[in-house]
């Protein structure tokens, strides 16, 4: 049941992130959107961690909770590479500013977030392989 | 000077092949020239940051001197190079196998897919069939095509299908991360 609830956010994760790389050739374009994409991908990645890791809901809670609940869940399994989580933390940092504030989103800014989210990526994959979640 | 040539084209074709797999596969990790299993791939591409499905690329140049004269060149349709080298890459440890096709040389009949070169892409017991690449070096910017094939007015592409996965598969691809640098990666 936990392999299903994860590969559920895997697919959702890799899904915003096709997007994502798409939109991201012509991020001047669509920085806005790349963006948000890249981190809902990033959402959904910590998501499918925290399922894995045992996490009973993931859906409604706030976002910036959720970093200090994966980190948490990772050091009860004594995982010490904790390089992803400040990714993540900055990643849900810029949510809100870029669904609803007035502020313009930079070019570079965007390229940043892209960026970040190809790095947690990285990182998240690489930690659901190490630690053998289910479905992963 | 042909030499140096080939060269070069070889070399730009292995990247027009890591820049088609950086867009195909999951941030995948990439490695050129790689000794794989003590065999030579000219890209192999490791999906997920180094932790899915393995991906081996040979590339053939049709411009290649090995054959002995133009005229044979010409009468050469699906060289044997290309049904070689589609063996070669079915006995290859991974799950995903394409060959890559230079063909910079007008002289040299273009490569078409015969029923025979569609047949012996697969597998022996059809799970997996090598893919086909069309590398177009262009003059400035090379790239990948995929190979299609004008069938009664259907066009099929000829697209690379995935073989078996084994444990002696996963134990290559992690032990290959391990020990070698990757020439593209998305760094954590």
């Amino acid at each position: 049941m936990i392999a299903i609830e994860v590969q559920h956010y895997l697919n959702r994760a890799r899904d915003f992130y096709e997007g994502m790389r798409l939109l991201k050739d012509d991020i001047g374009e669509f920085r806005f959107s790349s963006a948000l994409l890249g981190i809902h991908c990033a959402i959904s990645y910590c998501d499918a961690l925290r399922v894995g890791l045992g996490s009973p809901k993931v859906s409604s809670d706030d976002h910036r909770k959720a970093a200090a609940d994966l980190k948490s869940r990772l050091l009860k399994r004594r995982f010490s590479d904790l390089g992803g989580i400040h990714q993540l933390a900055s990643l849900l940092s810029e949510k809100s500013s870029v669904s609803y504030s007035s502020n313009e989103l930079r070019r570079q800014d965007a390229e940043v977030i892209v960026q970040q989210t190809e790095r947690f990526m990285a990182w998240a994959e690489a930690v659901g392989k190490k630690l053998k979640v289910q479905g992963w | 000077m042909i030499q140096v040539q080939n060269q070069h084209d070889l070399g730009r074709a292995k990247n027009a092949v890591q820049d088609f797999l950086i867009r195909k596969l999951l941030i995948p990790k990439i490695y050129l020239d790689a000794d794989w299993e003590g065999k030579r791939v000219d890209v192999l591409a490791i999906d997920r940051a180094g932790n899915g499905d393995v991906h081996a690329v040979r590339i053939v140049d049709r411009n290649d001197d090995d054959l002995p004269s133009e005229e044979i060149k010409m009468m050469v349709g699906n060289s044997s190079q290309e049904l070689g080298t589609i063996t070669e890459l079915k006995s290859l440890a991974s799950q995903f196998k394409h060959l890559a096709i230079i063909n910079s040389n007008p002289s040299i009949r273009m490569f078409e897919l015969t029923l025979g070169i569609l047949e012996h892409s697969l597998a022996a017991d059809g799970v997996g069939r090598v893919g086909i690449l069309s590398v177009n070096l262009g003059e400035t910017e090379p790239n990948v095509q995929v190979i299609y094939k004008e069938e009664s007015r259907v066009q099929v592409l000829l697209k690379a299908e995935r073989f078996r996965s084994s444990r002696e598969i996963v134990e290559l691809a992690d032990q290959f991360v391990t020990s070698h640098t990757a020439n593209w990666e998305i760094r954590e």
